[in-house]
């Protein structure tokens, strides 16, 4: 534990996991806006611009409506409010939000600037955690039961199964990645839920192999020698004195898998081949601002950074845990 | 040696024809039939039904099977849907550009990786060692769409140094290969710095150091060659994505290569094409690793005898 908090690298992947992970989990409680509502008048504002607006619905059942204002003046149970085109508006205060001036007129600051949509870029990021997290660990986690399951065989069993398990990696690996989920993706509908199965679909193999190594490796161990020689079951040395202690470089894996996960499904939907608008995905909030990179670019920037942080705070995290594991195994 | 190689060779021939089977699968998962993609729908039923039989798409899945193995060994990967010309001549029109891009991005990434590499391993632990080290993970883990826009940003729009995106001449290919190079480079750092630092603390060095040789000497001369191993690691991992199209890269560059075209054909659902270029990337793909791998058997002996040894 003292060793781990000497090593900077836990330190700021654990933070940035940290800090990804609240952000995802608290997302609609610690966004200042919601993800999707739009200011038009507030299209392309800097990080930082600060704006006054009123919401208001136009009747008690309907959404609430945002919109810029100038000027404000109160004339009984009305607001007149000047917007930023000049047109004069006559709200009643009932009908603000909140039902009170003061809680319908409020000052919003734009901390990361706003997009095309005049949407609060900071909010879209921090609900496009929960989006990155969920398909990060949906997609790792099914990458490790696949993997995890024709891993053991292979290396419990040896053999033809073996090398037919062998081969099919090799022929997965056959693929560059990328190619093969662009592929899978565009056969089906684009959506977050092909995203994730394909990602795990996809990325197995090498779980595969890693645990292939381990069962191999571990077998030829004396205590699982005495386990098999006591008439224990395959599955039960397997489950009972394999799989446990393989845990450690498991974990790596998993961590690092979900990593990657993160960096597929931005990379899938930065393509338009993932999430689909309005969904505030950080890889397509790159992708649908990518056109006003020289009038916007905090636009495109903050999510990429977002990306860059999330999937340096994982390879960071595995990397450093597999040190701490087994510091014989130096990182590449 | 020679069976070394042969062994390797072979052991590619299962993986290509994995290959080809997914390739084929992909025409029968990929939603909206090939005839109506091909000819649109205002076409009468019948004469679809006359397409589908001309294109033998009737026949069953077997011998459509057999027909398109023996048309991808003769060459034939059919013509495109959208502009009817042959998939071949289309990749053969692309490829050369995914290809340059590809070799410009790795060299890059060798000269910026292997020397930052070497100038950590100076001084390990120092700051500078420190910052490039933290450089390099940062590198690995930056999307390559948002670091190609920050390249486009900064030295295409705001100091016009070069142009932003587009296709022509030399000054065209720096920033998409710099962008694509970035992260073999950063790979390639780490790499170089582990093995050079491995390499300096052994008796050989030591001997080179004893005899009173300069130290830039021993570095140069002595340790530096061994660097050659992680360089062709790296090669061997990325090279052959680099070549099956940098779909990222080429996309926000606006390059008119592999990846674009995959991803052309995906979006307009051009199925001759799709297949094609699928099925090219994943032989160049598997290529480069088998000749990576061959490489590393004329490099280090060891390899060689280890791998032959388990087959």
């Amino acid at each position: 534990m003292i060793k781990a908090m000497k090593d900077p690298g836990i330190i700021i992947g654990l933070s940035f996991v940290l800090l990804i992970t609240i952000m995802g989990i608290f997302a609609p409680w610690i966004a200042p806006q919601a993800p999707n509502s739009q200011t038009l008048e507030f299209r392309h504002k800097p990080p930082g611009f600060s704006g006054k607006v009123v919401n208001y619905r136009l009747a008690p059942n309907l959404p609430y409506i945002t919109i810029a204002i100038k000027k404000i003046s109160i004339e009984n149970d009305n607001i007149i409010v000047t917007d930023k085109l000049d047109r004069q508006l006559q709200i009643a205060i009932k009908n603000l939000e909140g039902g009170r001036f003061e809680t319908g007129i409020k000052s919003i600051t734009f901390w990361l600037g706003t997009d095309q949509f005049g949407r609060d870029i900071l909010s879209r990021i921090i609900h496009g955690a929960r989006i990155s997290l969920t398909i990060g660990f949906s997609a790792s986690l099914i990458a490790l039961v696949i993997g995890v399951i024709l891993g053991a065989l292979a290396g419990i069993n040896g053999g033809r199964i073996d090398t037919i398990i062998m081969r099919l990696t090799d022929i997965m690996f056959g693929f560059p990645t990328l190619l093969f989920l662009i592929g899978i993706t565009a056969a089906m509908e684009p959506s977050l839920n092909v995203v994730f199965m394909a990602v795990g679909l996809v990325t197995w193999p090498g779980m595969a192999r890693l645990v292939r190594g381990q069962v191999m490796q571990l077998k030829h161990m004396e205590y699982v020698q005495s386990a098999k020689a006591l008439g224990f079951s395959k599955t039960t040395i397997l489950l009972k004195h394999i799989l446990p202690n393989s845990l450690a470089p498991i974990i790596v894996t998993f961590t690092l898998g979900i990593a990657g996960a993160i960096m597929a499904e931005a990379s899938l939907s930065f393509l338009g081949l993932g999430a689909q608008p309005p969904t505030p995905s950080w890889g397509a909030m790159i992708n649908s601002s990518k056109d006003y990179l020289r009038i916007a670019p905090w636009a495109s920037l903050a999510p990429g950074t977002a990306i860059a942080m999330a999937v340096l705070g994982f390879n960071l995290l595995g990397d450093s845990v597999r040190d701490l594991l087994d510091p014989t195994m130096k990182k590449g | 040696m020679i069976r070394y190689f042969i062994n390797r060779l072979l052991q590619a021939i299962p993986v290509l024809f994995g290959v080809i089977i997914i390739t084929f699968i992909l025409m029968y998962v990929i939603p909206g039939d090939p005839v109506v993609s091909m000819v649109g729908e205002r076409y009468s039923e019948e004469t679809i039904q006359r397409l589908r039989e001309e294109m033998h798409l009737n026949d069953p899945v077997p011998i459509q099977f057999i027909r398109y193995v023996g048309n991808v060994l003769k060459g034939d990967f059919g013509k495109s849907f959208i502009t009817g010309e042959p998939v071949t001549v289309i990749i053969m029109e692309k490829f050369p550009n995914t290809m340059m891009l590809a070799v410009v991005a790795m060299i890059f990434a060798v000269l910026i990786g292997v020397s930052l590499g070497m100038i950590s391993s100076i001084s390990p632990g120092s700051i500078l060692d420190r910052g490039i080290m933290i450089l390099a993970l940062a590198g690995i883990s930056a999307p390559v769409f948002w670091v190609g826009l920050i390249l486009v940003l900064v030295v295409g729009v705001m100091l016009q140094w070069l142009p932003p995106t587009g296709f022509g001449g030399i000054e065209y290919i720096i920033l998409p290969a710099l962008t694509l190079g970035l992260r073999s480079a950063a790979y390639l750092a780490r790499l170089t710095r582990s093995t050079m630092l491995e390499v300096l603390s052994q008796d050989y060095i030591r001997t080179a150091r004893s005899k009173g040789l300069p130290e830039w000497k021993v570095f140069l001369k002595h340790a530096f060659p061994n660097t050659l191993i992680p360089v062709i690691t790296v090669i061997g991992t990325d090279f052959g994505s680099y070549l099956s199209g940098a779909v990222l890269t080429e996309s926000i560059f606006g390059w008119p290569g592999m990846g674009r075209l995959a991803l052309e054909a995906i979006l307009k659902r051009d199925f001759p094409v799709i297949q094609g270029t699928v099925l090219f990337m994943a032989v160049m793909f598997v290529m480069v690793n088998v000749i990576v791998d061959l490489l590393y058997g004329v490099i280090d002996p060891r390899i060689r005898m280890e791998r032959t040894g388990k087959q």
